[in-house]
């Protein structure tokens, strides 16, 4: 974050005509110069240290029997004992797993890439205007909570919700739709996709206008179709931020939504709905097995790390920058 | 009345939003009330005996219209009384503020600067009282969070289902023995005027380390059926039998009006017809929970017949309390569960509704013949002082005594109903709500501390007539929980959970997902998953409670 590669010889007061050879600063030296820009970047770093770093450090009741009453110094150490709920399977963690598993499966796999289609969609509408408005209303249920959300389709598709009434008024059976367990994933990955597509198009609508419109014209001199054009030049073009986004991704594809999760947790059942952040919620907060239940964050915290390294390696081999640099 | 109003009896076990509201209101009669209340520290219900509980002195300053008895129905008034007493001199407060922490089941009222209510109260405790509220589903993690930053305020309400509670207060919380216990309580007269059945709630060790919030039998659940629109369809007769009431739902559900009789499936209802034991049923000293017995299949037998037959909302298990409520009061149903406190609470509700009358089904046998309420906890929940207090615990206990003065006095018309003029009206003696101060008196104050309930509700004599005559039919039939008050330490480090599972069998079984015969499987787990163990230890301490 150096100013230095900016300043461009002669300086404004034209003090000196040759370029200076550059002298090696010290550290101290070097902050001082850029002390705007570190403070510009305090606070969030003041943020990140307290929310994310300091927070950290409450892991280590993972190894205690943690009793809010006793604090976190005083409780008992237990060593690994906590961690026997995913050494030896109890049946409700594997349960929670499971889903979990099937949940992240079905978000990476069939959610992801749906905004990328429907940034494709937009990009073809000629109309400017048409467009923004398409993209106001998709925006739209982003900045609904979960809360509304759930209660929205409850209204909608409840048992005595809208649809179910007009079905019955009108002599037909009435679809059990929220409180089926079988169709459970089909409701929360529906209502993901309602709510979130239209937002995580921004992303690829941007990486979109970057590319450059010559080579369009250029394939279309050259007499390549839409479809010949979509595959060498667009999905190409978006490659990069495709594959950057898979991998932060990757990092909470374990959280497969905790809120949206619990609202709806009574109507099918723990069996059906349980994952790994309600399992979390349910036995640390509400059942008070503080300890058990952060050995089973801290595990899940771990398998997303590990998940983001190796899917950076992987995309290092592939050529792409990935998230970081190696 | 406001303590009615804002009433919503919450626990750890039904905190999973959308289960039966029922079954959550009676699972407060059942074993959990040990974990809420629980009578006594590791030493078990023993080391409660050596204690002495504070003696209880009456509070004689009125006559009741009708009297409570010693079932624990309360007090009755029709009307307020005229000159009210003013019944303490001085201010409590020492002039310095005084820090507290609530649940509260009312929307957040206006800050102290914009609320007439809160200001006054300051002025009359002679201390600023700042209060903490907390919606009381979010109460038990809030609590929790707060014991664990270790950031108590001066006042705190302990969180009902809370976890080690013997040694979460005897390591944060003043001990109030010297203080209350006897005679010594009578320097604070309406602490005094709290019966002792709630008092042994509050005893850990033989020591009192809390004041508690007596409720009667007001936590007990019944059966509200909407009389009214019942009245309209030419109903008046009380179901006698399980049979009865299912031709009764169906004879009422409507699904393409929709409208259905029942906002949940009755299952603790039908339970009590069955005469399930509330929580636990005692013989010789050993204890049968109500899950293990027969009856309680054949409970849900009749709750998935109740579900299948369409007479129960379908979005019963996606609902929540709140929704029953509407339900109820819209009318979209006809039948619904919810605690005696809620009585007058609903006619505050359904204000404007013309002719709108409701009242509670007696509990008949499963085939004719009577049934068993579950009597509910007399305590709501305790209340603790920090043990940083130093001089000012006299101070805070003076507050508290001052926050319990009781019906008919100058303070407790205050505490309930505000300024005349600003908060209500008078309607002959009795105060009439005012919409303009509606939502500043709603402090959570009485979670802090509260005296005696009383049935009372301004104008409507008829409704807490009908009320106490419900309570006088049904509570002498009525069941209490022979653990209450005794303590596990197991049940509230693994009750919550455990209870949990149990509850997502059950409302597969009411929903047909799985047959009854799950229920089985279920009960072994609790049991091998610390139910047995639960058992014995609440089974020691009721060897030690009559030793």
């Amino acid at each position: 974050m150096s100013i230095e590669t900016r300043r461009k010889p002669p300086s404004p007061l034209g003090e000196t005509t040759t370029p200076v050879k550059r002298r090696k600063q010290s550290w101290w030296q070097r902050m001082w110069r850029d002390r705007m820009l570190l403070a510009f970047a305090l606070p969030g770093m003041v943020l990140l240290l307290l929310f994310h770093y300091v927070a950290l450090l409450g892991n280590v009741i993972a190894f205690k029997d943690y009793q809010p009453f006793l604090g976190i110094w005083e409780s008992v150490w237990t060593g690994l004992e906590n961690f026997d709920v995913l050494f030896n399977g109890d049946p409700d963690f594997l349960n929670a797993l499971r889903n979990t598993l099937v949940l992240t499966f079905i978000q990476t796999v069939f959610v992801f890439p749906v905004p990328i289609v429907l940034a494709l969609l937009l990009n073809s509408l000629l109309s400017e205007r048409i467009k923004k408005l398409v993209q106001s209303i998709l925006y739209l249920p982003h900045f609904l909570s979960w809360v509304i959300v759930v209660a929205i389709f409850q209204q909608m598709f409840g048992g005595s919700g809208m649809v179910n009434n007009f079905l019955r008024s009108n002599g037909w059976a009435a679809l059990d739709i929220l409180g089926n367990p079988d169709t459970f994933f089909a409701l929360l990955t529906s209502q993901v996709i309602w709510k979130d597509t239209g937002w995580g198009t921004i992303l690829f609508l941007a990486a979109l206008s970057q590319i450059d419109s010559s080579l369009y014209e250029a394939t279309a001199v050259d007499g390549a179709g839409r479809w010949r054009q979509l595959w060498h030049i667009t999905l190409p073009g978006l490659r990069g931020i495709i594959i950057l986004l898979l991998i932060l991704k990757l990092g909470d594809s374990l959280s497969v939504g905790f809120e949206q999760i619990i609202l709806q947790q009574a109507a099918v059942g723990v069996q059906a709905s349980e994952v790994l952040d309600t399992y979390v919620y349910n036995n640390g907060i509400v059942g008070g097995s503080w300890g058990v239940s952060t050995a089973v964050g801290l595990v899940k915290g771990l398998i997303g790390v590990v998940l983001v390294l190796a899917a950076n390696k992987i995309a290092h081999a592939f050529g792409e920058n990935g998230v970081y640099k190696a | 009345m406001h303590e009615f109003a804002t009433e919503k009896e919450f626990s750890r076990r039904n905190f999973g939003r959308g289960s039966l509201g029922v079954l959550a209101l009676a699972a407060l009669g059942g074993p959990l009330l040990s974990a809420c209340s629980p009578g006594a520290s590791g030493g078990g219900a023993a080391a409660q005996a050596k204690g002495t509980l504070p003696d209880f002195i009456r509070y004689e300053g009125v006559t009741p219209d009708l009297k409570g008895t010693d079932l624990g129905i309360p007090d009755v008034f029709y009307r307020y009384p005229a000159q009210p007493v003013k019944a303490l001199g001085q201010a409590p407060g020492d002039g310095k503020a005084i820090t507290s922490m609530v649940q509260t089941s009312s929307p957040i009222p206006p800050g102290v600067d914009k609320n007439a209510y809160w200001q006054e109260l300051n002025r009359r405790l002679g201390s600023d009282l700042q209060i903490s509220m907390t919606p009381a589903t979010d109460y038990p993690s809030k609590f929790a969070t707060v014991v664990a930053g270790d950031s108590l305020p001066d006042i705190f309400q302990v969180a009902r289902g809370a976890n080690s509670v013997p040694q979460l207060l005897q390591a944060k919380a003043a001990n109030l023995t010297k203080h209350l216990s006897g005679g010594a309580i009578k320097d604070y007269p309406f602490l005094a005027n709290i019966p002792s059945e709630s008092w042994s709630a509050a005893m850990f060790g033989g020591e009192i380390f809390a004041i508690p919030i007596p409720r009667g039998v007001l936590q007990s659940t019944i059966q509200y059926r909407r009389e009214d629109l019942l009245a309209a369809k030419g109903i008046t007769a009380q179901p006698t039998s399980f049979q009865e009431y299912l031709s009764l739902c169906k004879e009422l559900s409507n699904p393409k009006g929709n409208t259905w009789a029942l906002t949940q499936v009755p299952i603790n209802f039908i339970a009590q017809t069955l005469n399930v034991p509330n929580g636990w049923r005692e013989e010789g000293g050993k204890l049968t929970s109500k899950d293990e017995t027969p009856e309680m299949k054949e409970a849900l037998e009749a709750g998935r017949k109740m579900f299948a037959d369409g007479v129960v909302n379908p979005d019963a298990f996606a609902a929540n309390a709140g929704q029953f409520k509407q339900w109820f009061l819209a009318g979209t149903a006809y039948f619904t569960g919810d605690s005696y406190s809620a009585w007058p609470a609903y006619y505050q509700q359904a204000a404007g509704q013309e002719g709108f009358k409701i009242s509670a089904l007696d509990v008949p046998g499963f085939d004719g013949g009577k049934g068993s309420l579950w009597i509910g906890s007399p305590t709501h929940s305790v209340v603790a002082f920090n043990k940083g207090a130093g001089d000012r615990l006299e101070t805070f206990l003076h507050v508290a005594n001052w926050l319990a003065a009781p019906f008919g006095t100058e303070e407790y018309l205050f505490r309930k109903y505000g300024v005349e003029g600003v908060h209500y009206a008078l309607s002959g003696t009795d105060p009439v709500p005012l919409d303009s101060g509606v939502g500043q008196t709603q402090l959570g104050q009485q979670y802090l501390a509260d005296a005696p309930t009383v049935l009372y509700l301004p104008g409507e004599e008829d409704v807490v007539k009908a009320q106490y005559e419900q309570m006088n039919r049904v509570l002498p039939d009525g069941t209490a929980s022979p653990v209450e008050g005794l303590y596990s330490e197991t049940e509230v480090r693994k009750g919550g959970q455990l209870e949990k599972k149990l509850r997502s069998v059950r409302d597969d079984i009411l929903q047909g997902r799985q047959a009854v015969t799950a229920w089985d499987d279920a009960v072994k787990d609790w049991r091998s998953g610390g139910g047995d163990k639960i058992r014995a230890e609440l089974e020691e301490a009721l060897a030690a409670s009559k030793a």
